[in-house]
């Protein structure tokens, strides 16, 4: 499904029309930036991150499918870059997973507050995925494309997330509201 | 507040991170690389239609292709002709064709020899009935 008020901008920018390109590209970088700091990038990998994801987006436009937000397709290609590059790096030095759920010195995540528990408590990839549905509002379909696993896949990361989150909430009750575990 | 809602909350609460031109010098790096291209014109029938139409053809190339096929082939041999059976040879014709010195001599003398005993038993017979 497409954003609300970009899917007008994405056929556009699908029917090869460069400004309405960058008018998606413009209001989409800094989320995807943001994305990309707070599961674990540091500055300059993200904007690196950001750059290849862009350029890949406008040499694959014409294979856009609007029927997707433009969202989703360019979070789904920053994945895929964020992944390639990983992937290089692990031959050299294995680092196991995306070094995503590591705070950095550039953390964007207030100490103590509920994103900043939330990377403590999850593995990377519920992490990302929880990021994905509840901070950037993208469907579990969305969440599912952008991460390249099942819808079903997604609906089970999101609600282990919940509960794992809700576990620790519970065991730390004096960082969380009453209201939010009544 | 559930945590779904504090979670939404807390998203907000979250600075940017972006340097504030990093948005203007995406759209200048993409601006420099040149005309977007063109997006595929999508086909103007419905995916079973196309697929049927695919096997379709595919199938007809299979046949265009057998027949073609059978046609470069050389030409098959022509079938055996029915061959005769040879007829077995008749005694007098293994009798010639022995070539062993002395044969008809040998072959005589033995048909005497049974005669002869034939005579006997025929004799050995007759003389054993009563009548």
């Amino acid at each position: 499904m497409a954003d609300g008020g970009d899917d007008r901008l994405a056929s556009k920018a699908a029917a090869g029309d460069a400004a309405a390109f960058a008018a998606l590209i413009g209001a989409l970088v800094p989320r995807l930036h943001r994305w990309l700091v707070a599961t674990g990038c540091r500055h300059h990998d993200a904007e690196d991150v950001v750059q290849e994801a862009c350029l890949r987006a406008h040499r694959a436009i014409g294979r856009y499918d609007p029927r997707w937000a433009f969202s989703t397709w360019l979070f789904t290609i920053a994945h895929r870059v964020r992944l390639d590059q990983a992937g290089r790096r692990r031959e050299h030095a294995p680092l196991g997973d995306l070094p995503c759920a590591e705070p950095t010195d550039e953390d964007p995540l207030p100490p103590g507050g509920l994103w900043a528990q939330a990377r403590a408590a999850l593995s990377a990839e519920d992490y990302r995925i929880l990021w994905l549905h509840y901070a950037e509002d993208q469907a579990p379909g969305d969440c599912a494309r952008v991460l390249g696993i099942s819808a079903i896949a997604a609906r089970v990361r999101l609600h282990r997330a919940r509960r794992r989150l809700e576990v620790v909430l519970r065991a730390h009750p004096a960082s969380v509201p009453a209201e939010v575990l009544s | 507040m559930s945590i779904p809602d504090r979670l939404r909350r807390a998203a907000h609460d979250i600075p940017g991170t972006a340097p504030p031109d990093l948005a203007a010098r995406m759209q200048a790096l993409v601006a420099a690389q040149g005309a977007l291209p063109r997006a595929l014109r999508p086909l103007p029938w419905s995916r079973p239609v196309v697929w049927a139409a695919a096997a379709g053809l595919l199938l007809a190339a299979a046949l265009l292709w057998g027949a073609l096929a059978e046609r470069a082939a050389p030409a098959a041999a022509p079938p055996l002709a029915p061959r005769a059976l040879p007829s077995p040879p008749t005694l007098d014709e293994l009798l010639a064709t022995t070539g062993a010195p002395g044969a008809d001599q040998a072959v005589a003398g033995e048909l005497a020899a049974l005669s002869a005993d034939l005579a006997a038993v025929l004799g050995t017979v007759r003389g054993s009935i009563p009548f």
